[in-house]
């Protein structure tokens, strides 16, 4: 289901189609992948462009993970949460701190592949004459999950590849009812490939929904725990200049829980709304919660290699310099 | 000894033209440390705008059908003994800039380009702090959720991504162009950033210093890519100051323009000396 909409005013396949077909190979202006390929190698034949530069720079598709995992072990971190959680805001204000020169506490920041697919959250974080358009819900289409990519260097200059995943929330909701659901592919997907997880809990929904929000966070939760084999979790309450507005039995029955379910999980607050340069919510914490996250999938296993050494009269072996 | 081969890189009106001609200025009339080994093949490129700055007039933008490659030979002559000798070709792949534009948004690169850059050892990255685009968001600003509250544009019409993306970009293709190992820092492409006009920053921070508080991810990118002792970041003024009164033209008239400009090296010391930005990656 690759490529792209040949129409300048729509973002196919991130949205829906703009003549709204269910299936965008079904619109006259979707240009396929093939299609793509077979323009830009009639290119080079004509000899205009020599080099391939073989990523377009937007958030990736599943199968444009080779293009990173060929060279390394991608972590991939899923983000997981109802619709309008705050799933890609959360990824849009990742980027913009990065830009404005924040940084993570463990790691450089040493490239993206999806330099366009991070500015398109991030644009959406910019102020014009007052508004901020905040990401729209990332289409419900099943199929549709993209990956945004970091290229981290660690202290040691070593090289890790980081992929977030963003889809869309309804999905999630499907898949925490039923697991197999034929809708769910993008959710099933996350759950199967991720290193560790984001599970956002949506302060504004949980004030204006409360039990009924709680309710789906406590469902995709335990769908999460299935099969997670430790695999780490951090618990964002996004939207949090609302959390005081959550009723407190709300908050506290809903932290009880989460804790029952991830006895190990990490808890992190953000907002998008900062009430003080620097704001802890707004200007650490969405970074905190990426370095929390990669220094508990990265760390070494603490398995002790027993080497085996053994007394011998054998001179052969007992050979030491 | 082979050629070194140096590529000038810069957005369209960052500032390569007015060096250029004020590095070849410097050459002509032996000020510098560098000579030219051979004429120039094609100096028709700045011609014009060479004479604009022996009058005391401001270069003009360089038209953008002016698509053609200008190279400078040069040769070192200098104090340092191991580098005397030393030749190398400048090259303007590309001298408007428009096609580093292009590279980025149409991800295209032409058969110049690509010989250019593989023939490259150093890439000199020129960016015009006071044109970049100022950017208001949220991690930047603070703002009170109830006036966003009538938020409605959720127009991509002016989707333009912001200048660090775009540089970082840049020097990601070229990068993958050149074969870099992402596994490894390089130390085989020297890589000088200059923030030209430095004149109109009218800043005493050092370059590095103003390029962190400007392009702070872009810095760190770099960190991350590039070996300490390969990369340098240097502010340029090649003209000085504006050339927008009677005095300031005067005196471009009375001593001609290449007794003017000016270099803040990485260790902040000022030099009348443009062309070190060149002897330095010799």
């Amino acid at each position: 289901m690759q490529g792209k909409c040949s129409k300048p005013e729509c973002a196919a396949p991130k949205t829906h189609c703009f003549d709204l077909h269910d299936h965008f190979q079904e619109c006259e202006h979707w240009v396929g992948i093939s299609s793509i390929k077979e323009k830009n190698q009639q290119k080079q034949g004509l000899g205009k462009s020599k080099s391939v530069i073989n990523w377009s720079g937007d958030a990736f598709t599943v199968e444009e993970i080779p293009l990173i995992s060929t060279r390394n072990n991608p972590v991939i971190i899923g983000l997981v949460g109802r619709a309008v959680a705050g799933k890609s805001s959360f990824l849009g204000m990742l980027y913009t701190l990065l830009l404005n020169g924040e940084r993570l506490k463990e790691f450089n920041f040493a490239g993206t592949k999806t330099t366009i697919g991070w500015e398109f959250l991030a644009h959406k974080m910019r102020l014009k004459r007052g508004n901020v358009p905040f990401p729209d819900p990332t289409p419900s289409n099943p199929n549709f999950y993209s990956f945004l990519h970091l290229a981290l260097r660690d202290k040691e200059d070593r090289l890790k590849d980081v992929l977030f995943t963003d889809t869309s929330g309804e999905v999630f909701l499907q898949w925490a009812r039923n697991k197999e659901d034929e809708n769910a592919n993008s959710a099933r997907w996350i759950h199967k490939n991720s290193s560790g997880f984001i599970l956002f809990v949506d302060c504004e929904a949980l004030k204006e929904r409360r039990n009924a929000a709680k309710t789906e966070i406590i469902d995709i939760a335990q769908q999460l725990k299935q099969d997670l084999n430790e695999r780490p979790i951090v618990v964002v309450w996004s939207k949090a200049d609302e959390i005081n507005n959550v009723k407190d039995v709300i908050r506290t029955s809903l932290r009880e829980d989460l804790m029952e379910i991830f006895p190990h999980h990490t808890e992190i607050e953000v907002t998008n709304f900062s009430k003080a340069d620097p704001d802890k919510l707004c200007h650490e914490n969405n970074l905190e919660v990426v370095d929390r996250l990669l220094n508990e999938v990265l760390q070494p296993s603490n398995i002790e290699i027993n080497l085996g050494v053994e007394v011998t009269d054998d001179l052969f072996l007992s050979y030491r310099r | 000894m082979s050629n070194k081969s140096i590529l000038i890189l810069g957005k369209p009106h960052s500032g390569k033209t007015t060096f250029v001609i004020q590095f070849y200025n410097r050459l002509v009339k032996h000020k510098s440390e560098i000579v030219l080994y051979k004429s120039v093949e094609n100096i028709s490129l700045i011609t014009d705008d060479r004479e604009r700055l022996s009058r005391g007039e401001e270069t003009q933008p360089t038209q953008t059908e002016k698509y053609e490659e200008l190279i400078l030979p040069i040769e070192y002559r200098g104090q340092k003994v191991e580098y005397r000798g030393q030749k190398a070709d400048i090259k303007y792949p590309d001298f408007a800039g428009e096609q580093i534009t292009k590279i980025v948004e149409q991800r295209e690169v032409n058969k110049n380009w690509n010989k250019a850059l593989s023939e490259s050892h150093a890439w000199i990255l020129f960016i015009r702090l006071s044109s970049l685009t100022a950017i208001n968001d949220l991690s930047n600003q603070t703002v009170d959720k109830e006036t966003l509250a009538n938020s409605a544009s959720k127009s991509l019409e002016d989707f333009e991504i912001a200048d660090q993306s775009f540089f970082i970009e840049l020097l990601q293709i070229l990068l993958q162009i050149k074969g870099y190992n992402y596994h490894l820092k390089t130390d085989s492409i020297k890589l000088t950033v200059v923030l030209t006009c430095w004149d109109e920053l009218h800043t005493k921070d050092s370059p590095r210093l103003r390029f962190t508080k400007e392009l702070p991810l872009l810095l760190n990118f770099i960190e991350a890519n590039w070996h300490k002792n390969s990369y340098r970041i240097f502010g340029l003024s090649s003209q000085e100051f504006k050339l927008d009164t009677q005095e300031a033209k005067d005196k471009y008239l009375d001593e001609g323009p290449e007794n003017f400009g000016y270099i803040i090296k990485p260790d902040e010391s000022e030099t009348k000396d443009i062309t070190l930005l060149i002897s330095e990656v010799i």
